[in-house]
């Protein structure tokens, strides 16, 4: 990544946008969406000189997005998080399969969901998963299961078998 | 089971909003609001740490100044000797005044 530039942040933001407001939105949703990304992008331009380069730059700006997200989930508790209750009660009404995948992932908390949207959705390989959230990859693995596995009995309630 | 899910989940996710108008640009602007706020409180706080520091070395090496003090004892003996002095002088004179009165 050549991000050393002033002059270059703009292709930057080009490059990243997207992947930095899809995570963003999936995480906390569209309330803060706009201002979290700004964030997201200011503390890589203050720590651009942190990035040392041994992995992508999109896996260097999704850490610091996750970082962004959590931190305002942390002040803004439950912010997003669905009760029990209400997603029984949600998936007791007749919902489209976009609303089924939206409570889906709401009802995962913010560790679990980070994983199965940067693996099934934006498509990132354990290795870039676990270097993103500096976390082992077994750790990934291991969420990843128990993430799978509770998507998968909500989505059989809802009858959908995969 | 994976790889169904995955599609499910694609085909079925809410795509993120689109990027407002003018966003880059409005980072931007944020970006060097900071770096300008930044020097402009560099341009403050060194000239005030430079005078607290000079402020700090004047305090911690103050300058002696020697003014001679006499001590008590100094003082009591230079009376006595004024004292004495007053005394043998007016003696002195009272005796060239009668000494010359007498001629």
């Amino acid at each position: 990544m050549s991000f050393h530039e002033a002059d270059q942040f703009s292709e930057f933001y080009k490059t990243h946008a997207t992947k930095v407001r899809g995570l963003l939105f999936r995480l906390v949703g569209e309330a803060v969406l706009n201002d979290l990304t700004q964030e997201a992008f200011l503390k890589a331009w203050e720590n651009r000189h942190r990035f040392r380069g041994d992995s992508e730059a999109s896996t260097w700006l999704y850490r610091i997005t996750y970082n962004c997200a959590v931190d305002y989930l942390r002040k803004n508790k439950g912010a997003i998080d669905l009760e029990v209750n209400d997603l029984d009660e949600r998936l007791e009404q007749d919902i489209s399969n976009r609303e089924l995948v939206e409570l889906v992932l709401r009802s995962l908390e913010a560790e679990l969901r980070v994983v199965v949207i940067l693996f099934y959705l934006e498509e990132q390989s354990l290795k870039d998963i676990s270097l993103a959230l500096e976390i082992p990859e077994g750790t990934v693995k291991s969420r990843l299961n128990t993430a799978r596995q509770r998507m998968n009995d909500l989505l059989v309630k809802k009858g959908v078998k995969l | 089971m994976s790889d169904e899910l995955k599609n499910f989940l694609k085909e079925n996710a809410s795509p993120a909003p689109p990027s407002p108008l003018g966003e880059e640009k409005a980072i931007w602007r944020k970006i060097e609001d900071k770096k300008r706020k930044r020097r402009a409180a560099w341009l403050v706080l060194v000239p005030l740490m430079t005078a607290s520091l000079a402020v700090v070395v004047m305090v911690g090496n103050p300058r002696s100044v020697t003014v001679p003090e006499a001590s008590g004892e100094e003082d009591y003996l230079y009376q006595e000797w004024q004292d004495f002095a007053k005394e043998v002088d007016s003696d002195f004179d009272q005796e060239m005044i009668m000494m010359f009165a007498e001629k």
